[in-house]
């Protein structure tokens, strides 16, 4: 729709049955921006992941990236235009090193030279930008959490992406790793990325979000900036009271 | 106690070929997580058309290998079309069906084709034994075992050298995950078939040198070998079928020398039952792929 939209959710619905998981909900991510989709459980926030990333299909409604409709596309075609993703519960290649997990999603470049050179230094890049190079050739199982979770965050910026979709980023977390996330997800927008995350942990969305949308048993019930979301009251009734009074 | 130690001997290269049959079951099970039925009539429709150049000319035995894999992989495509690509996800035992089906298919087009009759095979490594030493050992055999080895090396090559290889390795084991790396999983399935149905064509080929025909019950004998192999190794572990392969194929010649060869063929059932009772996950026992 605008052009400062690198992704825009128009009417997108997905139904299961008779359960509306997503149901008539628009939204654009602004370029540039870190943005975040919070809701309480069961709120359909990864099945809209799942439907952006094509590993569902829409049951109506269409999702635009970079002013191409993508809806129906198979993932591996959605992932190639430049959507990246990690998923909530880890899905590593548990037989392979920390240096070929993220070694496996590299794309073959256009060959300029030395190009076998070139992707291993890419990927040792990748893992210095994300604090794993001295864990590089260890079994993933080896990682601690936190380690898996930032080797999953490597493994998709290695295909490249423009828009990377993370699906609570923070879970189990403690707190200094929790100081690297919000770190991490600063400097990859500093270095040209579109962050769109699924969080529960509200400080860090009000810490690092631009914007945020607020979903409710499918349907987006708020948009707008943390401040603007923090003081709306369907947000604090549908989830924030709920959050705070456990807190 | 020599003829024992030939029998051994002869046992290993013989098991060669089943451990290819037993790999290229498990390299399909490992992407795919499906079984295919319809590879022992892959192998012998590979078998029976590399004897075509044969009865067209004098041909050498590397153009009847090519022609093997030419028809396998052609084979290997048919039944992925046919039994494979429009089968929902979440529907595991549905290959299982359609590949009996294609299976029984074509093994009835083979019948039909050589009205049951089995067709001599040329025996391109020739029919006297080789020397060694004070051991004779067939010609044939010893093909297949360099063609055992040089298949796995290839295997093996493909599977850890290979960009192909990794995204393979990366289906099998998550193919959600290899998936949203930008791996094509249709485009990996379908590579696999050809992979597995080109092995195939050059088993089909291998097989009915070292039995001296083409037989139309091949296809029954190939299935039952390769499950057995399999399941011995290991579901899904490469390492496991080459291990099986090799001990059937010692445990076989052994039975035949000291108990005969009616024995032969039951053999592979009892060691099955025994290592399902004893040790189910096989005798390399780790699932790798």
């Amino acid at each position: 729709m605008t052009d400062g939209a690198i992704l825009s959710i128009r009417k997108l619905a997905r139904h299961f049955g008779g359960l509306r998981a997503v149901n008539d909900v628009s939204f654009d991510v602004p370029r540039g921006s870190i943005f975040a989709l919070i809701g309480p459980n069961g709120s359909g926030k990864t099945t809209l992941f799942n439907v952006i990333t094509g590993a569902l299909a829409p049951t109506a409604g269409t999702v635009v990236f970079d002013g191409a409709p993508i809806s129906g596309m198979p993932t591996h075609e959605i992932v190639r235009r430049g959507i990246g993703r990690t998923f909530q519960n880890i899905r590593l290649f548990t037989r392979m090193s920390v240096f070929h997990n993220v070694w496996v999603a590299m794309r073959r470049q256009p060959r300029s030279g030395n190009g076998a050179r070139s992707e291993r230094e890419r990927v040792e890049e990748l893992l210095a930008l994300t604090g794993l190079s001295a864990r590089r050739d260890e079994l993933v199982e080896n990682l601690n959490f936190g380690e898996q979770r930032r080797l999953e965050t490597a493994r998709a910026l290695a295909t490249d992406p423009s828009l990377l979709l993370l699906d609570e980023p923070a879970a189990g977390m403690g707190a200094v790793e929790l100081a690297r996330l919000v770190r991490d997800i600063r400097r990859l927008r500093e270095l040209g990325k579109t962050i769109f995350l699924i969080e529960h942990t509200m400080h860090l969305v009000m810490d690092v979000a631009d914007r945020i949308a607020v979903l409710n048993f499918g349907e987006k019930i708020a948009e707008g900036t943390p401040k603007e979301i923090q003081a709306d009251p369907r947000v604090i009734e549908a989830y924030l009271g709920r959050e705070h009074a456990n807190a | 106690m020599l003829d024992a130690t030939e029998q051994f001997i002869n046992g290993l290269m013989f098991g060669c070929l089943y451990a290819l049959i037993g790999g290229g079951f498990t390299i399909l099970f490992g992407v795919m997580r499906r079984f295919n039925m319809a590879y022992g009539s892959t192998i012998m429709a590979g078998a029976y058309v590399a004897l075509v150049p044969v009865y067209l000319f004098r041909a050498p035995a590397w153009l009847m290998v090519l022609t093997g894999i030419a028809a396998a992989v052609l084979v290997g495509l048919l039944v992925e079309f046919c039994c494979f690509r429009f089968i929902k996800k979440g529907h595991e035992l549905a290959p299982l069906m359609t590949t009996i089906g294609m299976l029984i298919v074509i093994n009835e087009a083979i019948v039909h084709a050589t009205d049951a009759v089995g067709l001599k095979y040329p025996s391109p490594f020739g029919d006297v034994a080789l020397e060694l030493g004070q051991f004779l050992v067939r010609r044939d055999y010893l093909a297949v075992l360099v063609a055992g080895v040089v298949c796995f090396t290839l295997i093996f090559l493909l599977l850890y050298r290979t960009r192909f290889g990794r995204a393979m390795r990366a289906v099998a084991e998550r193919p959600e995950a290899a998936q949203i790396l930008g791996v094509s999983v249709r485009r990996v399935n379908v590579l696999t078939f050809v992979l597995t149905s080109a092995l195939a064509g050059v088993i089909g080929f291998f097989a009915a040198v070292s039995v001296g025909s083409a037989r139309p019950d091949m296809a029954f004998f190939v299935t039952g070998k390769g499950l057995v192999v399999m399941v011995l190794g290991g579901l899904g572990s490469l390492p496991g079928a080459i291990v099986g392969g090799l001990v059937l194929g010692v445990l076989e010649f052994e039975a035949t020398w000291f108990l005969g060869a009616t024995y032969r063929d039951i053999l592979a059932f009892v060691i099955l039952f025994l290592v399902l009772v004893f040790r189910p996950q096989g005798l390399v026992g780790t699932r790798t792929t």
